[in-house]
């Protein structure tokens, strides 16, 4: 046995009323959360994807909470300057990051010197959703499928280009790394954004690309692109003539960006518990995944865990494709 | 902002400043500011520059619009995000279609006008100059409370707790509403006023000292009065004034927005195919056109009273969809006695000045911000002819170019 002073056994006995009372804390501000509008920020212009996604989540939060979650776009540097509003804010639950996977899972593999950590600096509270891209060529492009796309570059070595949001971007990590896998020979053609991108592809200036739903699908189905697959595990509602990749030959290869809710870190672990279960309610109602679907977007959910360990499978991917392709930051 | 040096030549000039058309002159735009202007028939260097010969068309500054909402849409009906979209999607239509540089919101929900405001200023999208209100305040069983752009708000707290909550999603002004108005239940009239004296004055207390301009919507004398003399920065609306209320604009130097197309568009009121066309799309209630008919005269005759006075007055509409609001409240303003300068200045100068922009837009100026257009007739002989609309010029770019092809 070993004997204790008075003086170290009151140091215990202090600190565990002060742990004791911390934990109360928590757990009585998570019961309270939200007594004020809450700050959901956007780090992209108003009406794209994410904003979409953003505001759908957060107009049935307001309903449910009876406090309204405020949208607050807060745009620029491919999303860094919203995340880093966030980083920077006080983490009482009353500021959230409606994140896009540039900010969160690309960026720590392609910005050179990023000003936060979002692995330190944001805690992780659940997956809103996943926008799968659509692998789209121009309509007169012979090739019909991926096999006979990868059969075509090899007949016709140097002859195609593809085109993305721009350097680094997540549609250019993605065509990337379907070069990688398929084996295709294009050459990346970066645009300033997804507008200029398609146009190029619909005029054949550009073979193919990968874009998102909202981007390609009324192209598409007006005849002036043709989808080819979708690099997803699931074919998308309302487009599902379309094959997956592994459907049509390459297993295991999904493309595309995702949305999440992050807060910054110190904010408690009572208070993320709380909005994960009333985020994650919303994002199982039929109602939300309904106008996600007809969206394009893949309702998410889960865990902060689950959500976390995502990510981290996210920059483990990005990373491993830059080194192998020799992607470099920038 | 455009790097690209621009030259529009054989333009008669309508600056804003002056009353007449300057004819054969030439406006030299760089780095989206306007540097030469060259009068006469000088020539300007054309070297490295694009140059637009307008043939002898109109160029004056771009249009302004200072009462604005987005469509009143229930979330119900329509998905907050969807709503959001279809708002940006009708301001950039008001620019490339119409002109209307500069808006000015008297009251969004959501902070979506913030939204816009921020994705414009930042060069996200081309857009106009906005200016954000957030919620507009009244009291419970306040005014216009279908809008879906109300806060309702009770007890001088209770308004300036709502104030400070606009002001830290980002707007630039406060939208209070002191008075009730036209497009409402029975209850909501704009012959009565909805503040008390302590609500009133706490909300004007937070906005002098945070420093935030109250755009005040008062359609009565005592909300006029009461608005006025606590420091308001614009009159919203004022659909019955007296001689009291006119002494007080002009001694304060308080804006005055009448919004005539309130009271004035209506079935029994429409003249113009313009006017007929947007009331038959409007459809508004019978019992609505019914109180703004009855109110119509009164309006007219103190708007009148007010231009002849020579308070400062801007063009607001308060009518959707906003890439027509203006141009028709332009058209209600000529009926209603207002010259074609006079209406002019209300839609371009004034209209920048009220949005505190005054300093960088609304005159064809040296130094000023290039937000222009070109109409291929006389504004100062019939204002109508802003609807003649050319090209419009954003920060010295052509965006619109509705010329008939060479």
């Amino acid at each position: 046995m070993v004997a204790t002073s008075p003086h170290r056994r009151n140091s215990f006995a202090r600190g565990l009323s002060l742990f004791l009372a911390l934990a109360l804390c928590a757990a009585a501000q998570a019961q309270t959360w939200p007594q004020k509008p809450v700050r959901m920020v956007v780090a992209y212009p108003p009406s794209g994807t994410t904003d979409v996604a953003g505001r759908l989540l957060a107009e049935r939060m307001s309903r449910t909470l009876g406090q309204q979650v405020v949208v607050d776009n807060r745009a620029g540097a491919g999303g860094m300057i919203g995340a880093l509003s966030v980083v920077h804010a006080d983490p009482d639950g009353y500021t959230l990051l409606l994140a896009a996977s540039p900010e969160v899972s690309i960026a720590p593999v392609t910005v050179k010197a990023m000003q936060y950590d979002p692995a330190k600096d944001l805690i992780p509270i659940t997956l809103v959703g996943q926008v799968p891209f659509f692998l789209v060529a121009n309509p007169a492009f012979p090739p019909n499928t991926v096999a006979e796309l990868i059969a075509y570059s090899k007949a016709n070595p140097g002859k195609i280009n593809y085109s993305s949001f721009g350097n680094n971007t997540s549609n250019h990590l993605g065509g990337e790394l379907f070069k990688l896998k398929s084996g295709v020979d294009a050459t990346h053609v970066p645009y300033k954004g997804s507008g200029p991108s398609i146009i190029d592809v619909m005029a054949g200036q550009i073979q193919y690309t990968f874009d998102a739903p909202p981007a390609v699908l009324n192209q598409v189905r007006a005849g002036k692109l043709k989808a080819i697959a979708i690099a997803s595990t699931k074919r998308l509602p309302g487009a599902d003539t379309v094959p997956t990749m592994a459907e049509a030959g390459m297993p295991g290869f999904t493309a595309g960006t995702w949305f999440g809710l992050l807060a910054p870190a110190k904010t408690p672990r009572a208070v993320i518990e709380r909005i994960n279960t009333v985020a994650v309610a919303e994002l199982n109602s039929p109602e939300l995944r309904k106008s996600y679907e007809d969206r394009g977007i893949l309702p998410g959910g889960g865990s902060p865990e689950d959500f976390a360990r995502f990510i981290h499978s996210e920059i483990a991917k990005w990373q491993q494709l830059a080194t192998t392709v020799g992607i470099k930051p920038e | 902002m455009s790097n690209t040096r621009h030259i529009y030549t054989n333009a008669t000039l309508i600056d804003s400043v002056r009353p007449t058309p300057i004819p054969n002159t030439s406006v030299v735009v760089e780095n989206g500011r306007i540097t030469q202007i060259l009068e006469g028939g000088a020539k300007a260097d054309t070297a490295n520059a694009v140059v637009t010969d307008v043939a002898g068309a109109y160029l004056m500054p771009g249009l302004w619009d200072v009462h604005i909402h987005p469509d009143y849409l229930q979330l119900a009906d329509v998905p907050l995000a969807d709503q959001v979209t279809l708002f940006g999607h009708k301001l950039i239509a008001a620019l490339t279609d119409s002109g209307i540089v500069g808006l000015r919101c008297a009251g969004a929900h959501h902070y979506m006008d913030v939204a816009w405001k921020r994705a414009f200023d930042t060069g996200q999208y081309v857009g106009p100059h906005l200016y954000a209100a957030g919620h507009f305040l009244t009291t419970t069983g306040g005014h216009f409370l279908t809008s879906g752009h109300a806060l309702e708000c009770d007890g001088p707290y209770g308004f300036v707790h709502a104030i400070r909550e606009q002001m830290k999603n980002g707007v630039d002004h406060i939208k209070l509403n002191l008075s009730g108005g036209i497009m409402g239940p029975a209850w909501d009239l704009h012959t009565h006023s909805f503040l008390l004296d302590e609500e009133i004055k706490a909300a004007f207390a937070i906005c002098h000292q945070r420093e935030f301009k109250v755009m005040a919507h008062a359609t009565n004398p005592q909300a006029v009065k009461a608005a006025i003399k606590l420091g308001a920065h614009s009159i919203e609306h004022g659909y019955i004034l007296d001689d009291e209320c006119i002494d007080l604009f002009l001694e304060h130097g308080t804006w005055y927005v009448p919004t005539l197309a309130i009271t004035h568009l209506t079935p029994n009121q429409a003249q113009t195919d313009f006017e007929r066309r947007w009331v038959k799309n409007r459809n508004l209630m019978q019992s609505l056109c019914c109180r703004a008919d009855a109110a119509a005269d009164v309006h007219a005759h103190w708007f009148e009273k007010a231009l002849k006075a020579g308070v400062k007055m801007a063009v607001g509409s308060d009518i959707r969809p906003l890439k027509e609001a203006a141009l028709l409240e332009i058209g209600l303003w000529a009926k209603d006695g207002a010259t074609p300068w006079q209406t002019l200045l209300a839609t371009t100068k004034h209209g920048a000045e009220v949005c505190g922009a005054g300093k960088d837009l609304g005159t064809i100026e040296v130094g000023k911000i290039a937000d222009m257009i070109v109409v291929a007739g006389n504004p100062l002989e019939d204002i109508n002819n802003v609807q003649r609309l050319q090209l419009v010029i954003k920060n010295g770019d052509i965006i619109t170019d509705k010329r008939a092809p060479a």
